[in-house]
């Protein structure tokens, strides 16, 4: 593939999420990463970072009480959507320090990390550019990298989007076993009443999700070389306001401004 | 030839049953649920189809529609409860067709016993090749583990002749139709946490013979 297909438009290098978007909604893909109309943090993405902040100064300080690293999550969580407008940040807000006590009950079980935020890197036959990613934590001493989401169900099992994003996690650290650790804000009803569910990707989960990257890559090289014009890309797609991805107001005005409805 | 990608910029009009508060709803214009009252219309139980439907707030709902009525599709996971997806229509309710889709227990057994009587009588040679025109007379009170919840009562009250407006097809898209030949996702174990790590013996303090 051309690599003068990412390069003239500013696309040094691709990341899971990146493609992710690519591949569900191309209309805001091209308005945020050509057109740099960049929808703010949703109050979802702000409760996850907001989470794992709190997590992470638990789990490299094992002595470090819960209740501490809950609020300092909530702090964290304040200062991300200080000018959210999402009429939920109450409300999620008080969920927080459950998520965190609930992952850290969990996580403090895999020992303290030797790496978070590690930037890794992998090449894709054929795509010109790295897809970059960054992980959360990773525990050398057992051979894993584990990943946290928070969640308000459990899903059944790890979906494509997570799956992808693990992919590039996993393919970058050679053996080791990628894991997701999903976490709600409380115990569920149910038993065994668990607040976190963890689970692993196995092999043929990391090479179908980069195959299906991979693809995804070459489908937006493809994209980018019909044109030098990100205008005349934004041209040629049309948007669903109706996705949840659209659902903030203000990515929904931005729409409204790009492609003209 | 088309670009494969981008939304349509459409959405399916709808009607919905709220079972909690026994209401009905359609899409307003605007987008939305706008209330209508108890409505009267054509359902195209012919084509109906059912399966494992999610719906969860924020997010797109998620189907696996069965092959076929007498095969059922594998539970797709936690959360997904049995439903159907059918088609109606009323011009004065509905403002055309819409999709009526569910995954309430108790819409559900409305339907399967409406779709019971539906088969007793599509075979008589006077309904053959007509469709239901059915009625929502009233709803029962149902009291359950989750509260008290509604089921509608839904009646067979006519036999038309199907309008251009209902084409005589499947309301769900085919992509959305389990394929036996694919692996169906198996629901995810949980991982226990790893064992604590000893370290490893100082070689300095070890016994030696």
């Amino acid at each position: 593939m051309n690599a003068h297909a990412f390069e003239r438009h500013g696309v040094g290098h691709l990341s899971a999420s990146s493609l992710n978007l690519w591949a569900a909604q191309p209309a805001l893909w091209v308005m945020e990463r050509l057109l740099g109309r960049r929808a703010p943090m949703g109050i979802t993405a702000a409760r996850g970072k907001a989470v794992e902040h709190g997590v992470h100064l638990g789990l490299i300080d094992p002595a470090k009480p819960i209740d501490d690293c809950a609020a300092e999550a909530e702090r964290e969580f304040n200062r991300l959507t200080a000018l959210a407008g999402d009429p939920r940040r109450d409300e999620e807000r008080l969920k927080i320090g459950g998520y965190v006590r609930g992952a850290l009950v969990e996580l403090r079980q895999y020992g303290v990390p030797d790496a978070y935020q590690h930037r890794v890197e992998v090449r894709l036959d054929d795509v010109p550019v790295p897809v970059v990613g960054f992980i959360d934590w990773r525990f050398s001493d057992h051979g894993l990298i584990v990943d946290l989401k928070t969640t308000e169900r459990f899903p059944a099992a790890i979906g494509d989007p997570h799956g992808r994003q693990g992919a590039v996690y996993a393919s970058a650290h050679g053996n080791f076993g990628m894991r997701f650790a999903y976490a709600k804000p409380a115990p569920g009803k149910k038993e065994p009443a668990n607040q976190v569910r963890v689970y692993e990707m196995s092999g043929d989960d990391v090479r179908r999700h980069l195959s299906a990257l991979r693809l995804i890559a070459l489908s937006l090289g493809r994209f980018l070389a019909l044109s030098n014009d990100p205008r005349e890309l934004a041209g040629v797609i049309v948007p669903d306001f109706e996705s949840f991805w659209w659902s903030d107001p203000a990515a929904r005005a931005a729409g409204r401004e790009v492609f003209g409805f | 030839m088309p670009l494969q990608i981008g939304g349509s910029g459409t959405v399916k009009p709808y009607v919905k049953y709220n079972a909690k508060a026994d209401k009905w709803f359609v899409r307003s214009p605007e987008g939305g649920d706008m209330e209508i009252a108890r409505p009267m219309f054509l359902l195209d139980l012919k084509n109906i189809r059912t399966g494992w439907l999610r719906f969860r707030e924020g997010q797109a709902p998620e189907r696996v529609i069965d092959p076929s009525l007498d095969r059922v599709a594998p539970s797709p996971g936690d959360d997904f409860k049995r439903g159907f997806v059918v088609a109606a229509f009323s011009q004065k309710f509905f403002g055309g067709t819409v999709e009526f889709s569910s995954a309430s227990i108790h819409l559900s057994n409305a339907v399967r016993d409406l779709y019971a009587a539906f088969e007793e009588q599509s075979g008589r040679p006077e309904n053959r090749g007509k469709v239901p025109v059915v009625a929502c007379t009233g709803a029962d009170p149902m009291k359950d583990k989750y509260g008290t919840n509604y089921r509608p009562r839904l009646e067979l009250a006519k036999w038309v002749d199907r309008p251009a407006e209902l084409p005589d097809a499947s309301p769900v898209d085919d992509v959305d139709v389990w394929k036996g030949s694919a692996p169906a996702q198996t629901a995810a174990a949980h991982v226990p946490p790893p064992p604590a790590r000893t370290p490893a013996p100082d070689p300095a303090l070890e016994t030696e013979f």
